[in-house]
């Protein structure tokens, strides 16, 4: 058993950053209490670093009167690392295994928790288009972080990302070429604009909003990494809360559902892809 | 501020051990896997520069030497005894308050993902005077800051001699970061491991 937060023997610096999570919450209502505290700590290290703070103490004055100043601190507190067609193997057993049950619905709504700059998003949208469920799908795709939100809208991406998308999306069962579903230029690429019709991308924060509901699939992958236990546990809940019974949950494929509330059942899909499907 | 304790004066159980390496490394790391005991059961986590972003085969392959159980972790387990730990290609390891394994996407460090100082420091923060972190051959100086880390909060670094090492720039990037505790063969510090894991004083 380990012993509660309380007694454990914290050192300086990870006094400090708990009170600055405690700070930022009173303050300005952003809650980073349940963050995974090894990431935290990085994220703070880092910006200390590159913005010469010496000490937590006077980043923490700064943050509590300065809102402009808390924003930029706190958006370089999210991991916002993503890409096209991430783990293939994922939307290949999406194809394979999901689609044939989604195809009995008549309309579809699947939420893309924590979607970054949107890349997954569009992954999952061409995939539908491929499987003739575009026309019946919404998506979903929510970010806390709005910044990112801005980008995913835009759909404009560095064109050296392509190469490993291009890979990706072949190896992931790709009915076509990736290249038909965007246009290339200025070292960028550019989303085909009738991939966005059917996302909805909009800000929602997995710690203090509300569910969503009645969602056939909900896709939340390399969020929860970031999230303590007991935070995973209440994010597990507000997605089963959020979910069709027979509906789908997808992770991140080294993210488990270990931390889920006991009482509900969820039988695997794909293990190995951590694809779910809800029982109860 | 706290005073390191001396290595030399120890007498702590290893509650981690962290092996770092790059070029030339899974040779390195299963050369000093073969030379562990059976009895050694310090629960170790394997930090490898690899190309590959797709399944690795290398938990299979280590897994031949050892009779530690292999695996990639799983984000939030707990770090338990008789385990060896390969972190999985394209996710950093960090070792979490509550001794936990956690993963991350957090943006390459010293150009890698993962890099073996994102593990070593977080396991400093956790582990202090109950962390061995080595350092084996590599072309880079990722870990380097790592050591400075875990020297700072009283744990142990061995380095793997760089006249031994396929590849020196790592562990000479190691050595010159801080004052490490040993310079030695991977077959030697399969040997230290042993005696620091039940706090014996060698
Ligand atoms: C590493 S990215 C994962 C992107 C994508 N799902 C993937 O796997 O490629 C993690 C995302 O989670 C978002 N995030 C972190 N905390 C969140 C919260 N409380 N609510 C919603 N999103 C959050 C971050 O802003 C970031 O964009």
């Amino acid at each position: 058993m380990s012993k509660p937060e309380s007694e454990q023997n914290m050192d300086e610096f990870e006094v400090e950053v708990e009170c600055l999570m405690d700070a930022l919450f009173l303050r300005w209502g952003y809650d980073f209490r349940g963050y995974s505290r090894a990431s935290l700590r990085r994220r703070v290290d880092r910006y200390l670093a590159d913005n010469h703070y010496q000490r937590v103490a006077d980043l923490q004055h700064e943050l509590i009167r300065d809102k402009k100043r808390c924003i930029h601190f706190v958006r370089g507190l999210t991991v916002n690392v993503t890409e096209m067609f991430r783990d293939p193997e994922f939307y290949r057993v999406i194809r394979e295994q999901v689609v044939p049950e989604l195809k009995s619905h008549p309309f579809l709504k699947i939420w893309h928790a924590g979607c970054s700059t949107g890349e997954e998003a569009y992954s999952m949208s061409i995939l539908l288009q491929e499987e003739g469920l575009g026309e019946r799908a919404v998506i979903y795709a929510t970010d806390v972080n709005s910044q990112v939100l801005d980008q995913a809208s835009k759909g404009v991406y560095p064109e050296r990302m392509l190469a490993m998308a291009r890979d990706n999306y072949r190896i992931s069962g790709g009915r076509g070429s990736l290249d038909d579903y965007l246009s290339v230029g200025y070292e960028r690429f550019l989303i085909d604009p009738i991939l966005k019709k059917n996302i909805v991308f909009t800000q929602h924060d997995l710690v203090t909003d509300q569910v969503f509901g009645e969602m056939q699939m909900v896709i939340c992958r390399n969020v929860l990494i970031y999230f303590r236990r007991e935070l995973q546990t209440k994010v597990l809940t507000l997605f089963h809360d959020s979910l069709d019974l027979g509906g789908f949950l997808a992770l991140g494929i080294k993210e488990s559902l270990r931390n889920l509330p006991k009482q509900f059942r969820y039988k695997a899909v794909d293990e190995a892809t951590r694809v779910f499907q809800r029982v109860d | 501020m706290k005073q390191p304790e001396s290595f030399s004066g120890s007498t702590r159980p290893l509650g981690l051990v962290v092996i770092g390496a790059s070029s030339g490394g899974l040779e390195a790391i299963i050369r000093l896997l073969k030379h562990l005991p059976t009895q050694f059961d310090v629960p170790t986590a394997v930090v490898l520069h690899q190309r590959a972003n797709r399944a690795s085969g290398i938990p299979e392959m280590l897994a031949k030497y050892t009779h530690l159980k292999v695996q990639e972790p799983e984000d939030k387990e707990i770090i338990t005894k008789g385990h060896l730990y390969v972190v999985p290609p394209n996710y950093h390891l960090l070792i979490d308050s509550g001794e936990l394994l956690s993963l991350s996407l957090d943006a390459p460090l010293n150009y890698c993902r993962p890099a073996i100082d994102m593990t070593f420091l977080s396991a400093a923060e956790v582990f202090r005077q109950r962390l061995a972190g080595c350092v084996l051959t590599g072309a880079n100086d990722d870990g380097a800051r790592g050591c400075v880390a875990i020297k700072r909060h009283g744990g142990v670094v061995l380095v793997q001699d760089p006249q031994q090492a396929a590849v020196d720039i790592m562990p000479r990037a190691a050595i010159a970061a801080t004052m490490v505790d040993e310079v030695l063969t991977v077959e030697v510090m399969a040997r230290k491991l042993t005696t620091l894991a039940v706090g014996a004083d060698p």
